[in-house]
């Protein structure tokens, strides 16, 4: 029997799951949508982990969990550790690429980008405000085009003039496109157009004013688009490295930070999820004007988990 | 001879109580305001800590453009309405040349009476502006005790001791925060908690509703915080100098000047800024660029974002200075 690890990253649009072994070698892989319900995309991830090992030869003794929805799946799957997106990247990128400088990050509702010095990240810049050039935004315009988003990358390379789309905004993107089209352009061409903004918006944006030094890697659910790839090597000059497992980094972060807890935290993970309905209802404090909202997360009719409150007129207590 | 011509009317000599929004240089003068009023035999009543409801009321008051600090300053003169005979809005430009405040200050005596036009409160004011009309504050202190019915050398008086005691307590404040960065910069590494300088407008960092979250965050990540206001103005001021010739405002100088002055005794420093701050927008982007070497976070916090975004950049910048300063991410 072998100790194991599972680490989970829920983000708004997609839920990445892995189960890692004391050596940190990867045994079981999900990736599938969040759709709206991080509650039960957990629930799915965990159970699609589940069917890939076997669980008589190997035990979950502890779980991190990062992404947007840390909280809520910490609480659900008891994890050990709970640790915010930047951190759990940086840990997972770093123990596969010891020597990487610098992780370009685009998700599917927020990019990063974290420069690593001696292993250990020194800097971090989110996006701000907007999620233009993400890829809910390449999402939405393969839509419009009528193509798979999954198509994007291979299309663009085809081109050989791409389209000059300004990116900044989504709104002026989506009429630039429009225009574009209407005027008769290849539609690789406009393909392409859109993933070289995607590049060059990003470095201009969340990469502005940071040192992008190599070995550069690139990550989350936009590193498998080929042509924003390309747009990178080609704006940065220098080669971008994306790892088959790219898309699982914060996932494998909070598996290794979980690997990691002291021993004394370790208990065995039952896979038994499914059978708890797991609730959250939002109170809103009326004990002052400050209304609260305080997120309350059930495991059937037992309150597990209550966030949210300013102050400790607000704190509810949850009997363990 | 004042510059200020015509002998002021005491036009508010009747006016027992007055109102001051807890909100904006309150956060700055707020020792000062207080012991001029009651030196001239007045009774002050400050707004109470922002919350939720001051936001929203504000808001409600303000148009979009407004920066998030002086909507909240419209949410607590709205709450003094009827609990005082008049407010205090005074008009402060400038106190020299470089020692300029925010256009929004200068115009506030005229934002508060055009935004509350149906009710009317009294408002009082005074005007400071050094550089451009020749205004030092002391005349304009002097000039509005006399409204309030005072002789000139009894608003001189209540001047001088406001002053004073304004000087008191920043030096008692600076003192303590020295004493506390002493004594923990003392302590043996591994050890010590890491040192935070929060730079950001008094009005940012202190306001209950708005930068006491981030405060209590801080602090909850057993970090040491440390205040860019709470440091010695003049000294912080002059350091600017080192940074910029030209850059005209006076609070923006103070921060500059005190992170360079903190610069070898901190572990990392907070910039914290009220969307849309015209100055911040100018100095903070200045600052990141700048400042090397020392890592740096800069937020902005608007009426819109939770409190989840925050945290999440917060404690992703505190685990960078830790595990810098741990040398790693796991145990070998």
């Amino acid at each position: 029997m072998s100790n194991a690890f599972l680490g989970i990253d829920t983000g708004s649009i997609s839920t990445k799951g892995v189960i890692i072994l004391p050596d940190g070698t990867i045994v079981a892989r999900s990736y599938l949508w969040t759709e709206g319900n991080p509650t039960d995309a957990a629930r799915r991830v965990v159970e699609d982990l589940q069917s890939q090992i076997n669980t008589e030869e190997i035990s979950v003794v502890a779980v991190g969990a990062t992404g947007s929805a840390r909280r809520l799946v910490g609480s659900i799957l008891d994890a050990t550790v709970v640790k915010n997106e930047i951190t759990a990247h940086a840990v997972g990128t770093t123990h596969l690429h010891p020597d990487v400088r610098t992780i370009l990050e685009i998700g599917g509702q927020d990019s990063k980008i974290i420069c690593v010095e001696n292993g250990i990240a020194t800097d971090y810049a989110m996006n701000t405000l907007c999620a233009a050039g993400t890829g809910s935004f390449l999402s939405s315009q393969a839509h419009r085009l009528g193509v798979e988003v999954e198509e994007f990358g291979p299309i663009a390379l085809t081109s050989k003039k791409p389209a000059n789309i300004a990116a900044r905004c989504t709104v002026f993107a989506e009429s630039d496109l429009v225009h574009k089209l209407q005027v008769g352009y290849p539609r690789e061409d406009v393909i392409a157009g859109l993933c070289k903004a995607v590049a060059t918006n990003y470095l201009n944006n969340v990469g502005k004013g940071k040192r992008i030094q190599s070995p550069i890697v690139f990550q989350g659910g936009v590193s498998k688009n080929v042509g924003v790839v390309h747009f990178f090597e080609e704006a940065l000059n220098q080669p971008v490295l994306v790892d088959p497992d790219g898309h699982l980094m914060g996932a494998y972060g909070a598996a290794l930070l979980a690997a990691d807890a002291p021993a004394s935290k370790r208990k065995p993970f039952n896979f038994d999820i499914s059978d708890f309905e797991f609730t959250t209802r939002e109170v809103i404090c009326q004990k002052c004007a400050n209304h609260c909202e305080i997120v309350c997360v059930y495991k059937d009719d037992a309150l597990i988990d209550a966030w949210g409150n300013r102050c400790d007129k607000g704190a509810i207590k949850v009997k363990k | 001879m004042s510059p200020l011509d015509l002998k002021a009317q005491a036009e508010f000599a009747d006016v027992q109580t007055v109102g001051i929004p807890r909100a904006l240089l309150y956060f700055r003068y707020k020792t000062m305001w207080r012991t001029f009023f009651e030196e001239l035999g007045r009774t002050v009543v400050v707004s109470d800590k922002s919350d939720r409801s001051t936001l929203e009321a504000g808001a409600h008051l303000s148009i979009d453009e407004c920066c998030l600090a002086s909507k909240l300053y419209m949410g607590h003169v709205a709450s003094l309405l009827g609990k005082c005979d008049a407010i205090f809005a005074p008009s402060i430009d400038n106190l020299g040349n470089f020692k300029g405040f925010c256009t929004k200050f200068q115009a506030l005596p005229d934002l508060v009476a055009n935004t509350f036009i149906a009710q009317r409160p009294r408002i009082i004011s005074c005007e400071i502006d050094r550089a451009d009309s020749h205004i030092k504050e002391q005349e304009a202190y002097i000039d509005l005790g006399q409204k309030l019915g005072a002789t000139r050398k009894e608003s001189k008086k209540a001047y001088a001791a406001a002053v004073r005691a304004q000087a008191n307590s920043d030096e008692k404040r600076a003192r303590k925060q020295e004493d506390l960065l002493k004594r923990v910069s003392k302590m043996p590494e591994g050890e010590r908690p890491l040192r935070i300088l929060l730079a950001a407008h008094p009005y940012v960092v202190h306001d209950d509703f708005v930068g006491s979250p981030l405060v209590d965050m801080l602090k909850e990540m057993e970090t040491c915080v440390l205040f860019a206001d709470r440091h010695n103005h003049e000294k912080a001021l002059e350091k600017s100098f080192e940074f910029s010739d030209t850059l005209p405002w006076i609070v923006n100088r103070e921060i500059i000047g005190t992170i360079l002055d903190l610069y070898d005794q901190i572990d990392g420093i907070v910039l914290v800024s009220a969307f849309p701050c015209g100055p911040d927008s100018m100095t903070n982007d200045a600052l990141m660029r700048c400042i090397k070497g020392k890592p740096i976070l800069s937020l902005t916090v608007d009426a819109q974002s939770g409190t989840a975004g925050l945290e999440t950049r917060l404690e992703s910048f505190v685990d960078i200075l830790r595990y810098q300063q741990r040398g790693g991410y796991l145990h070998e």
